[in-house]
């Protein structure tokens, strides 16, 4: 397996800490199955980490090494892990383990900021870079989408382009391809967007944005839109070969075709940022991905 | 074997003579089902009646209603563990299972996101009987999944259905034989365009038998209810099957509805209910649909499957319990976004008893449970119903080695400000006589939801001899009041101040809806 870069190392891992090894063969729970990879590490600083787990500094943990990662008691380093096992302890997995005075840019660029940030910087980071268009703009309108025939969970009924988004109207002209009826319904929305800057991508006054209205569990996380809201949209076309290639049910419509080629889409919870963050976006854009004349 | 016996003999839809002599209540529930004289000659009648009801020294005295519970009796535990105290996710919808091999490995499922945001998703697992619980993330989906339900077959195989993330409607079933990891499932099963698959697992000879109920969107002519079935899924690369169990057309809907639940007797023969959906009315979302129960003798392994009971009425295969029934999709009860109910459990001595519950719309009561009972293997059931519950959702039901039924709610209570989020476990002997334990007594109008659905599509009740355990999710304050039989918490908490208290012990942590675990002992 390829040695990963550090910032490979932060990309993959969830929660990132500076820590000493107190013991090996060791674990701090006795769920875990105490094996050769298993050790005792203290979190002497957390780096990067969700809200749940910001505050582990001065708790011992159970890392399991992966691979021919080595560590003797008492090294101190950088570790990069994902979850295993959350009990009375925790328990994560190592992506990585480097020392200390070797994860330079982790530390300089890590520290002192509160972990969380650093996650959802690293994440927002990542949306970034596999985004098809980022934009600076304001929403104008919000309407379904013309192929969207306003399945029953939908707020509308009509086919009409132009009909706005929770305005039904009524003796739309002939009966239209329903999705399935289901709970998980994204509730596909477009949102129109006047584009004041176009950070990544292809030159344009103007975006249309899909996004799921819907609150079900699969899609409350991804950014709901209103007209007059600013900021800046962080883009990805859909997968065309996504499309189901099975037969299925007549008078349907699914997802995938929903999310038409010619539609961009704003699912994570990162796509949307305040407008406050256009010159932090702008960095990491960087030099390299200048807008593209059209 | 009595699962060919009554395959055969029962095959054109009328009670077997097996079938009958398998069930002694059968005669007098047909004569009366539901009715009071019937369930006294019934619990008269069973084998186990009187040790199960009389209690553990013996007061030897026939009655109809279950053991008069003792405090040690009830088990309820909050299953976030220590180590997340700082959580504040909705983890709804939960789901459970217990390995049969061994009783005290207990997994659990609900809506719980792996605070890591990492490629697996998280399970519950108790080794201990349900006293304590991990998280283990063994569950390949981004973080979280869509839908999840878990089955331990007989050789100790967990089974889970999903909805897969990233995807939509993506299906996966998965298996593994070592819950706490650290390996990921293995999936045996990825397809797109499905819904709510619902996994119930057992092993007849030596082979597992995995039934996952679900709404499959690819079935042609609007008939998507689908039992995807495997009868030998323990082998490396199993073959899974897809059943459609609708027999009838559905109409203006042209589906069915999303719940389609299966349960194992362990004669070999599987029931299941759903709602054949025969109508949508796209302007006020009012579905119209039969409850309709399938059954296959042989579990599934004959040249037909689901098809060993029909309705008399058409002649088609799936007795409908109930027809016309009527409710609103994506109502709001409590905070919670409705979608109907289904649930079906099967007397484990006995597969010819089966009890069934749904819900409705009824006028004056809106929101409505129902619970029926057949004592001939589907063929008739109690004319009227053995338990009707106003305002209340997620209904599971279980049958424990004595017989005893227990039903599994959540119901709402009072209005506004005072509403409460009441759930409760009915057990009855005779399907007549119910004796009430109320789990849980929580804030209905706390937290907001995060999502929908607040508290979850199910809950879910199984049996393991004489007792009864379960699962639910509700608000988590640590409120003695709010559980009036008892709770341990896992997570920080302080039930002087009413708080819940973050990693360090001291920093007060928001209110949010948590699993709750729990065993009844009978």
């Amino acid at each position: 397996m390829p040695t990963l870069s550090e910032e490979e190392l932060i990309r993959e891992s969830g929660f990132v800490f500076r820590g000493t090894v107190q013991k090996l063969k060791a674990a701090t729970m006795t769920r875990v199955q105490v094996s050769d990879k298993t050790i005792v590490v203290r979190v002497d600083e957390v780096l990067q980490a969700p809200e749940t787990l910001e505050d582990l500094t001065g708790t011992d943990i159970t890392v399991e090494l992966s691979g021919r990662q080595k560590v003797k008691a008492g090294d101190e380093a950088i570790f990069y892990t994902n979850g295993w096992l959350f009990g009375e302890g925790i328990a994560v997995r190592a992506v990585g383990v480097r020392p200390v005075k070797k994860a330079t840019r982790a530390m300089l660029g890590m520290s002192g900021v509160a972990p969380p940030k650093n996650l959802r910087q690293q994440k927002m980071e990542e949306r970034v870079s596999s985004a098809d268009l980022v934009v600076t703009g304001r929403v104008t309108d919000v309407r379904l989408p013309a192929d969207e025939g306003g399945g029953p969970m939908t707020a509308g009924r009509s086919t009409k382009r132009s009909a706005k988004a929770g305005a039904a109207a009524p003796g739309a002209a002939k009966p239209v391809r329903r999705r399935p009826i289901t709970e998980h319904d994204p509730q596909w929305r477009e949102a129109v967007v006047e584009v004041a800057d176009v950070e990544k991508g292809s030159q344009k006054k103007k975006v249309v944005i899909r996004f799921p209205s819907s609150n079900d569990v699969r899609w409350y996380r991804a950014p709901k839109f209103e007209p007059g809201q600013q900021g800046v949209f962080i883009l990805h076309k859909t997968d065309a070969a996504a499309k189901p290639q099975k037969p299925r049910l007549r008078a349907t419509v699914t997802p995938a075709e929903a999310e038409t080629s010619e539609a961009y889409t704003c699912l994570a919870p990162e796509d949307f940022q305040p407008i406050q963050k256009s010159s932090e976006i702008k960095t990491l854009v960087g030099g390299a991905n200048k807008p593209d004349e059209e | 074997m009595p699962a060919k016996r009554a395959s055969k003999k029962s095959s054109g839809g009328g009670a077997s003579k097996s079938a009958r002599k398998a069930a002694p209540s059968s005669r007098a529930a047909k004569k009366s089902a539901g009715g009071k004289s019937a369930a006294k000659k019934t619990s008269g009648k069973k084998p186990g009646a009187r040790k199960g009801v009389a209690g553990k020294k013996g007061a030897a005295k026939r009655t109809a209603a279950p053991k008069v519970l003792a405090p040690g009796d009830i088990m309820i535990v909050n299953m976030i563990p220590r180590s997340l105290s700082n959580e504040t996710h909705q983890d709804s919808e939960p789901h459970l299972t217990v390995n049969p091999n061994n009783p005290s490995q207990i997994v659990g499922s609900a809506f719980t996101r792996n605070p890591f945001g990492g490629p697996q998703a998280p399970i519950y697992v108790s080794n201990d009987g349900g006293r304590t619980w991990s998280l283990e993330f063994v569950v390949p989906s981004q973080s979280i999944t869509g839908d999840i339900t878990v089955g331990f077959s007989g050789s100790s195989q967990l089974y889970t259905g999903i909805l897969r993330l990233p995807g939509s409607l993506r299906q996966s079933i998965l298996r593994t034989n070592t819950p706490s990891g650290p390996t990921p499932m293995n999936v045996l099963v990825d397809r797109a365009n499905v819904d709510q698959p619902f996994v119930q697992a057992t092993t007849f000879g030596s082979r597992d038998r995995v039934y996952v109920g679900n709404n499959d969107f690819t079935a042609t002519g609007g008939r998507t209810a689908t039992i995807e079935q495997s009868t030998d899924a323990a082998r490396p690369t199993p073959t899974f099957t897809k059943v459609r169990i609708e027999a009838r057309g559905t109409g203006s809907a042209r589906q069915d509805g999303p719940q389609v639940r299966p349960v194992c007797h362990r004669d070999g023969t599987v029931y299941a209910v759903f709602y054949g959906w025969r109508a949508f009315n796209e302007g006020n979302n009012e579905v119209t649909a039969d409850v309709v129960v399938v059954r296959d003798d042989l579990g599934g392994t004959g040249a037909t499957q689901f098809k060993s009971l029909r309705d008399a009425g058409d002649g088609l295969a799936g007795k409908r319990v109930a027809q016309g029934v009527r409710f609103i999709w994506a109502d709001t009860l409590g905070q919670q976004r409705m979608g109907g109910d289904v649930s079906i459990a099967a007397d484990p001595r006995n597969s010819g008893t089966v009890y069934v519950a749904w819900g409705d719309v009824r006028p004056g009561t809106g929101y409505t449970l129902h619970v029926r009972r057949s004592t001939d293997r589907g063929v008739t059931w109690s004319p009227s119903d053995l338990r009707t519950i106003a305002k209340a959702t997620n209904p599971s039901l279980a049958i424990n080695s004595q017989g005893v039924v227990g039903l599994l709610y959540q119901q709402v209570t009072g209005t506004g400000a005072g509403a409460r989020w009441v759930t409760q476990l009915d057990r009855s002997l005779d399907g007549v006589n119910w004796s009430n334990l109320v789990l849980a007594r929580v804030p209905a109008a706390s937290p907001l939801p995060q999502f929908q659905p607040y508290i979850g599509d199910y809950d879910h009740l199984v049996s393991v001899g004489r007792d009864f355990l379960g699962i639910f999710s509700a608000n988590n304050t640590p409120d003695r009041n709010n559980f009036p039989n008892g709770v341990t918490y896992q997570r920080n908490h302080d039930f002087t101040t009413r708080r819940l208290l973050a990693n360090n012990n001291t920093t007060q942590v928001g209110v949010s809806i948590d699993p709750f675990f729990f065993k009844v002992s009978g």
